[in-house]
């Protein structure tokens, strides 16, 4: 029964999902849909989605700037390790 | 620029060559050499050769082959290796496989007893030196010769592929490398050469291969010869054939480490006595690492025993490294 557990089906082009929102977890957005007409609740989900997801992406740019800080330091430190063989191999080699 | 790290051994001729700041490429053949005519007719017509052809000094040679193939021409297994005609057509070899025109830094390496020697080392850099006549129709042009002690090349191949070198930095490293003919060890303390506490001991991997072809005698009957079992190890067979039966090798070449190990152990911890300190890592490289590592670990209960991925190309690889 997805209207009454939530669920969601893939047709051509586009995903329909019925969606269960309780009030006891999501007070604010049930107070904000029961403000708009009921025929027009849908295309505010979708709003509400996409304003949504436009406060994840910089968050996610953030993870990937992560990501490649730690790719960049791992690469340092390497750089940092070839030096110290660099170093002690220049040595070795002048000492013979 | 180009660089060749060669280790032209008893048993088996290792390359490491490539342009500086590349990745070096490694090459393995066996380190058998002689005359064209000293050849089995059968060998020597086959269409398809496996080893490769060179001229020394205007003398058709067969270089890269199975050290047991020719027929008349003994395998040379004495110190003064490097002043032979099978040397030098190993060489040419080695020259001729790296497929460079011109080679600006070649990295080879003598055992340790013969590089403490000025008058060898001197030799050998004047031989490898200039313009060479390596077949007929190619001369291949080496312009700069450095000549090491041959475990160093090991112990500098490890140090690059650490993923913490510091740890060596100030450590005090022996690096042990069991060839063929010798077992050669150094002592490298705070990355410098320790002389005094460096050594080549003859009870290698060849006298490991008697000992282990006389204990298979015993039992089977019959000599299956060293060489035949170098062969078998050289191609991961763990059994060879001797009057119709197959006989798993394994089991006598552990019994003859066993034999022969401790006594490259002895020598090892005795040369040792001359520090004021001990070692902090042992480091196995070379071809025959495996014959001895638990008679080194047994000699060295508590330090950490060390051997390199593909420790056979190990000393070959660090000379290329010691040249870019």
């Amino acid at each position: 029964m997805l209207a009454v557990s939530g669920g969601w089906e893939a047709e051509m082009g586009y995903l329909k999902i019925v969606v269960k929102i309780p009030d006891t977890i999501y007070p604010e957005l049930v107070a904000d849909l029961q403000r708009v007409q009921l025929r027009d609740r849908a295309e505010r989900v979708r709003v509400l989605a996409m304003l949504g997801l436009r406060t994840l992406e910089p968050m996610q740019r953030v993870h990937l700037d992560n990501n490649s800080d730690r790719d960049s330091s791992c690469q340092e430190q390497r750089q940092e390790q070839q030096l110290t063989a660099k170093r002690m191999i220049r040595s070795l080699t002048e000492s013979l | 620029m180009n660089v060749l790290g060669i280790d032209i051994g008893y048993s088996n001729l290792k390359l490491a060559f490539g342009k500086r700041g590349t990745e070096p490429k490694v090459l393995l053949k066996p380190a058998g050499a002689a005359p064209v005519d000293r050849l089995g007719e059968k060998i020597a017509d086959k269409g398809k050769d496996d080893f490769l052809r060179v001229v020394v000094n205007g003398t058709p040679f067969a270089a890269g082959l199975s050290p047991d193939r020719a027929e008349l021409w003994s395998r040379e297994l004495h110190e003064d290796y490097p002043s032979t005609e099978s040397y030098r057509a190993l060489f040419h070899a080695g020259l001729l496989l790296a497929e460079l025109e011109q080679i600006d830094l070649l990295v080879t390496g003598l055992p340790v007893s013969q590089y403490l020697n000025q008058e060898l080392r001197t030799r050998l850099q004047t031989q490898m030196t200039g313009e060479h006549q390596v077949t007929p129709r190619r001369r291949i042009t080496v312009q700069a010769v450095k000549v090491v002690p041959q475990p160093v090349g090991g112990f500098v191949d490890h140090v690059w592929n650490l993923k913490d070198a510091s740890e060596f930095e100030d450590s005090r490293v022996l690096v042990v490398d069991p060839g063929f003919f010798s077992v050669d060890w150094v002592l490298i303390s705070n990355g410098e050469l320790r002389r005094q506490s460096c050594g080549t001991s003859l009870e290698a991997s060849s006298v490991i291969l008697d000992e282990a072809a006389k204990q298979l005698a015993n039992d089977f009957g019959g000599n299956v010869g060293r060489e035949r079992l170098e062969n078998a190890i050289r191609l991961n067979q763990t059994e060879v054939r001797l009057f119709g039966e197959k006989i798993d090798i394994a089991t006598y070449l552990n019994a003859a480490s066993t034999k022969v190990g401790p006594i490259v152990a002895t020598r090892l911890r005795e040369s040792l006595r001359k520090e004021n300190a001990g070692a902090d890592i042992v480091l196995l490289v070379g071809g025959g690492a495996g014959f001895f590592k638990e008679s080194v670990k047994e000699a060295f209960p508590h330090l950490k025993v060390t051997t390199p991925e593909s420790p056979v190309f190990a000393n070959a690889r660090g000379f290329w490294r010691m040249g870019s």
